[in-house]
């Protein structure tokens, strides 16, 4: 869909896992009170309406949380909803774990909505997901299967800390071993998201990690056509869409994306509150900024997923400065920048190897 | 206008690896293609250790197996 109008909701806070990491785990685990439910599947409900008579190409709904399975009642009268669309697509964000309220989803997901939907599961990939996690990902993986047979997409995400990177080349493996049970629906995308400190040290071992997996990758891709790891891929920069886009809290507060409410300072992007709207496309923002910060422009990343809201100060209006904000994580940058000259010297490799063929 | 350096060295080395590949087809087009590398290079400042440095990544990348191609 081109021109979409981004609802995320999150039907609880709560979570049945205890990762070590979670940048959650701070914050109030509420679920949503059934008032606040109402309120939001009504305020859905006009969203749609609007939508079907607006400019709108359709809508896509997004279950962020907390883990939105323990709220699957919540999700599906959501969806109920969503299908009077013209147009819709489905995300949801899930470690995959809670077998009843997976198992009442495909239960109560007809095929037709089932082939929009996409899911995310969380696997950091071993040993990081069983020593940062905690639990086992078998659970994860039958699910995966289940949704895959049932017409869902799907994909997974792995967080990547810092302190394990020596385990990145066995963390690669176990991906591609996944890969081999799974198919193509296997990419190993690692975000370095909860990353607070970094010293030169970690970078010179971050380089000396990529190289490897680099190696890795090279092979990969030439048995298989594609990398396994996505920022070997096509490249991204970027970060939230921002525009035509709200994240909705179970508290009723709406941010531009689900990363702000656990800032510290969140009120720059708090977008609104839902006992004040219509429709969620009343608090939207409608431009992208066209500005790039100099650093930004002039950076050698190809890859990056700095988030621009935990950049902002509180004085600067996102709408405004989302994409001109400067970094003030010049290491964390230089992760990413030396992270480019490894991605582009692979594609050299690549290129290289073609044409010697 | 601003440059992204990392692409650009990558731009280089295409050209050069361009230039080789083409030497015995088609010598006019490949010296064409040097001259490109070389101004590119020399016009933005980009010294030689910078281009030697992802070449040298590149083939490490590549390893073994680039031989057995």
């Amino acid at each position: 869909m081109k021109h979409a109008l981004h609802v995320e909701l999150t039907p609880t806070n709560a979570c049945n896992q205890k990762c070590s990491y979670c940048f959650e785990s701070g914050c109030h685990r509420d679920g949503i009170t059934n008032e606040e439910a109402d309120r939001q599947l009504s305020i859905l409900s006009n969203t749609v309406k609007a939508v079907n008579e607006g400019d709108y190409d359709g809508m896509c709904l997004t279950f962020w949380g907390g883990e939105p399975f323990l709220n699957v009642e919540f999700m599906l009268c959501a969806i109920k909803i969503l299908e009077s669309c013209k147009d819709y697509r489905i995300s949801i964000y899930t470690n995959g774990t809670y077998r009843k309220g997976m198992d009442m989803f495909l239960d109560g997901v007809n095929h037709a909505t089932m082939k929009r939907t996409s899911l995310q599961f969380s696997y950091d990939g071993e040993p990081h997901h069983t020593v940062k996690r905690g639990y086992s990902p078998d659970v994860m993986i039958e699910y995966v299967k289940k949704f895959l047979d049932a017409g869902a997409d799907a994909h997974f995400k792995a967080t990547l800390s810092l302190d394990m990177i020596d385990s990145l080349p066995d963390i690669w493996k176990s991906y591609e071993s996944l890969f081999m049970k799974l198919g193509n629906v296997v990419s190993y995308s690692p975000t370095l998201d909860t990353v607070d400190r970094i010293s030169e040290e970690d970078v010179q071992m971050w380089i000396s990690a990529m190289k490897k997996i680099a190696r890795l990758e090279f092979d990969f891709a030439r048995k298989h056509g594609r990398p396994l790891m996505s920022w070997f891929g096509p490249g991204y920069r970027g970060n939230c869409r921002l525009t035509n886009t709200v994240n909705v809290q179970p508290d009723g507060n709406i941010y531009i994306c689900h990363a702000c409410p656990y800032m510290s300072d969140c009120r720059k992007t708090l977008l609104g509150n839902t006992s004040e709207i219509e429709t969620f496309d009343d608090v939207t923002i409608k431009t992208y900024p066209d500005t790039m910060s100099e650093d930004c422009v002039n950076c050698g990343a190809t890859y990056c997923t700095i988030c621009h809201a935990s950049l902002l100060r509180p004085d600067e209006d996102p709408a405004k400065e989302w994409l001109n904000v400067k970094s003030r994580e010049p290491l964390r940058c230089k992760l990413f920048r030396e992270f480019g000259k490894i991605h582009l010297a692979f594609i050299l490799a690549c290129c290289r190897n073609r044409a010697a063929k | 206008m601003t440059i992204d350096i990392n692409r650009l060295v990558s731009a280089i080395l295409h050209l050069r690896e361009a230039s080789e590949n083409l030497k015995s087809i088609n010598p006019e087009l490949s010296l064409l293609l040097l001259q490109t590398a070389l101004t590119l290079a020399s016009k933005n400042g980009i010294k030689e250790d910078v281009i030697k440095d992802m070449d040298d990544t590149a083939k490490e990348i590549a390893g073994e197996t680039r031989a057995s191609c």
